[in-house]
């Protein structure tokens, strides 16, 4: 575009460029000495529309009053005061579930984490290579990930018991589907050729496994276990809410008689907790590099 | 040591040089199971004998072979169908908020538009908002606006933010300079340069992470249900008052939407990312 | 010894990749084996240590025939003493160059032992030593990956050296390699011939590499044996025959100034 064209040629070509491709074939045709190429038909337009549609009817469906919300504005300022003053005096009182919460959240990422190891080696096709297998392991994985953690500490209840227990098993179960589906993607990167030289030296399948396979995953392994480690911990304050334990309950009730200078200290400590975990994650995960 | 006579000094040399990894292994198992006993002794005395556990899961087996088709046939207002959808459309809002409010953050958040100190300074804001767990944040916003999906939406819009922030930042400061190398050597300007260069590039990535987050949300505006109304909500209610009928009505229901959202969500973004063969 | 005896491989789909091969390799020969790709230099290679199974004719290794009867137990001693060499080298990039070398030890190794990755004072020593001998001692403790191809090629040698082969199979060992590094892996090779009289028998699509260094060239064209000989007997119209073509710059590796 050249600066001393009118303005009018310049709406001109921009409509040209972007509006004409929509109704006219030639206006997206590419013409080289030997060839023509035509540039296949435009969709964004479309998917903008739909992505507006789909956000009206959205909006309607999930009765957005706007005005509602400036309207209660001002409770959002004693909110966030009282979270930006925590009582710092709160903290004997939470202590104890807040270690339990820690606790519920390392077992099972421990248990969960063990447990899925079997099911990702089965999962992966480069390991396994009877599609029925390794489709239906994956299948049986996808519908445990696509249950909520709340969900299964809610059903968990009533099996083993409230607290410590219904928290423990749903964390481990919730840990069992998203680790066996990232491990079974790692396990699916990793390059075979030294599998094939070690068996030729004369080794077992499981030895060649053993040297060849583990050094290349371990690192990812662990370095997937220390992020899902990073995700119970939140999950595992949530699960108190529905009775399994921890500090989810203490949090709905300091809100519910709207102490937020209590809810304020237990972010903090929850913030505390899920920082040093992510830092000594992020330590161990360059260690292992 | 034993001198070995089959083996030359140098070799000798080198072994008793070698890294003596074995204390820091042996170390780190020892606190791994210090630690791992430490979070599993209460384990079983906690778990509740009492209880007819046995039964439960039976029922609930039961439960999910027969779910009670009438709430899942119907599209009337408290039918499953109706439910999900209410919870999709708080997820899908909640991520359209997320991606509005990440496009001027993670412009303002990368190192490589704005100087150092504005970008961290948003990195480190970025990051609180991330620690916040969205069903905090969804108690918070149902004080301010009544239970119910509009909380949702803005609990997950919230969230949704700090990671979809995160993500585009990331992928802002990998853009491949490569590209605007050659594109500046053929003569091209700024605004063609963004046109033909950056966005490209961008575009497809943050579909990409925003796709993502999209996944997740609908989950997660699943376990919000359980304070703002709606499918999390039934269910949850379904559970506690033993109608496992209804309550797996409702899980088949999520089962099968969250499937397609995630098997459509990853092939589109292997779509987006790899072009169209992949 | 390895003796082919009319030995052929044919695939369930019907490609004859082999047929009719008729050789004997002496214990310290070093062979080279050329021809076009696909033409059935790694189905040879392959045949010696049971990576493949022959469907036609007789194979003998060491007086062990190599057919159905060798199995489980029996077919892993038996390739404990042949080692193999691949072009894109195969060690495990994550890990040290001393533990790539142990893995050659693990097959010695009952479960327990495997299971933990326990090697003894001796092992460890003798992979160092290994090292040594082709002169990458010093990079023993190093991560694998952060070596130079022909390093790479140099681990994966003292890999095989660590089982104490009678028979070292390469496959394409220097093809990865720029002229420089493959030189210096073919005189390790040779070296390695003629100090431990292993035999060794190495594939290569680079005609000169071979010729240079070996003493004898085995010439395969469409799966069958075309020429068997001293290298230094190879001219142009033989070379010709294998080929079924002029040579193009492809197949020269040394550039003739």
């Amino acid at each position: 575009m050249k600066p001393q064209d009118t303005l009018w040629k310049k709406l001109g070509r921009f409509w040209d460029n972007t509006f004409k491709p929509y109704y006219s074939k030639s206006a997206r045709t590419y013409k080289f000495d030997t060839a023509e190429v035509a540039s296949p038909y435009p969709l964004t337009l479309y998917i903008l529309l739909l992505l507006l549609a789909v956000s009206i009817y959205a909006m309607y469906i999930t009765n957005i009053d706007i005005l509602l919300f400036f309207r209660n504005l001002p409770n959002v300022m004693v909110i966030i005061n009282g979270l930006i003053n925590p009582n710092w005096d709160y903290f004997d009182q939470i202590l104890n579930p807040i270690l339990e919460t820690i606790q519920i959240s390392i077992a099972g990422t421990i248990v969960g984490s063990l447990a899925a190891i079997p099911f990702a080696v089965l999962s992966a096709s480069n390991l396994v290579k009877n599609r029925w297998i390794y489709g239906l392991v994956r299948f049986f994985m996808s519908i445990i990930r696509t249950i909520p953690v709340t969900v299964y500490a809610a059903l968990l209840l009533f099996i083993v018991g409230m607290g410590f227990a219904s928290g423990f098993f749903a964390i481990t179960i919730f840990t069992f589907s998203i680790v066996g589906k990232m491990l079974y993607e790692a396990i699916e990167t990793i390059d075979l050729g030294p599998v094939e030289a070690i068996e030729s030296s004369g080794a077992t399948q499981f030895q060649a496994f053993r040297t060849a396979v583990i050094p290349q995953i371990l690192g990812n392994y662990f370095s997937i276990v220390l992020y899902n480690l990073e995700i119970n911990v939140r999950s595992a304050s949530i699960l108190g809410f529905v009775g399994a334990g921890g500090i989810g309950l203490i949090l709905q009730n300091r809100i519910s008689w709207r102490r937020y200078d209590d809810v304020g200290l237990i972010l903090i400590v929850i913030f505390a907790v899920v920082f040093i975990i992510e830092s000594l994650s992020r330590l161990i995960r360059k260690r292992l590099n | 040591m034993q001198y070995d006579k089959r083996y030359s000094h140098e070799v000798w040399l080198k072994y008793q040089k070698r890294p003596k990894t074995l204390w820091i292994k042996l170390l780190a198992f020892v606190i791994f199971c210090l630690l791992a006993y430490w979070s599993m002794y209460r384990i079983p005395t906690a778990i509740d004998d009492s209880l007819d556990g046995m039964n439960v899961v039976k029922s609930v087996l039961y439960g999910l072979m027969n779910p009670s088709w009438g709430k899942i046939l119907t599209f009337e207002n408290y039918g499953a169908p109706y439910l999900m959808l209410e919870t999709v459309m708080i997820a899908f809002l909640g991520t359209f908020i997320g991606t509005i409010y990440a496009l001027p953050l993670s412009v303002l958040g990368a190192r490589n538009i704005t100087n150092r100190y504005m970008a961290f300074f948003m990195n480190i804001v970025v990051v609180l908002i991330r620690t916040l767990p969205f069903f905090v944040i969804g108690l918070i916003f149902i004080r301010v606006v009544g239970p119910g999906t509009f909380a949702g939406v803005l609990s997950i819009g919230f969230t949704s933010t700090g990671m979809i922030t995160k993500l585009y930042t990331e992928s802002i400061e990998d853009i491949d300079r490569g590209i605007l190398e050659s594109l500046d050597s053929s003569g091209a300007s700024q605004l063609q340069k963004l046109r033909a260069g950056i966005i490209p590039q961008l575009f497809a990535n943050f579909s990409s992470h925003s796709l993502y987050r999209f996944d997740i949300n609908v989950r997660n505006a699943i376990i919000l249900g359980l304070i703002s109304g709606g499918l999390g909500f039934e269910l949850n209610a379904a559970i506690g008052n033993f109608r496992y009928k209804d309550a797996a009505a409702y899980l088949w229901i999520i089962i099968v939407v969250v499937l397609i959202v995630e098997f459509s969500s990853s092939a589109l973004r292997k779509r987006l990312v790899y072009g169209k063969r992949g | 010894m390895i003796v082919f005896k009319n030995v052929g491989k044919t695939y369930p789909n019907g490609t004859v990749a082999l047929k009719n091969v008729n050789l004997t390799i002496e214990q310290g020969e070093f062979v080279a084996i050329i021809g076009l790709s696909g033409a059935g230099k790694s189905t040879l290679i392959r045949l010696i240590n049971k990576m493949i199974s022959p469907t036609a004719g007789v194979l003998t290794v060491n007086g062990i025939k190599v057919d159905e009867s060798l199995y489980g137990k029996k077919l892993r001693k038996f390739r404990r003493k042949i080692g193999m060499v691949f072009q894109s080298f195969n060690l495990v990039g994550r890990t040290s160059v001393i533990n790539n070398v142990l893995a050659a030890k693990i097959a010695d190794k009952g479960f327990i032992e495997s299971l933990l990755g326990y090697y003894s004072r001796n092992d460890k020593l003798d992979a160092l030593a290994a090292l040594n001998k082709v002169g990458i001692l010093d990079k023993a403790y190093v991560r694998a990956d952060q070596l130079s191809g022909g390093q790479m090629q140099r681990v994966a040698l003292s890999r095989t050296l660590a089982q104490n082969p009678s028979v070292i199979l390469a496959d394409e060992p220097v093809a990865s390699l720029d002229p420089v590094t493959a030189d210096m892996i073919m005189k390790d090779f040779k070296k390695i011939n003629e100090q431990f009289k292993i035999t060794i028998i190495a594939n290569m699509h680079h005609v000169d590499v071979a010729l240079k260094f070996v003493n004898r060239v085995i010439g395969i064209r469409a799966g069958e044996v075309v020429y068997d000989g001293p290298s230094s007997e190879v001219t142009e119209d033989i070379l010709k025959v294998i080929y079924n073509r002029e040579l193009t710059e492809d197949d020269i590796m040394f550039k003739k100034v």
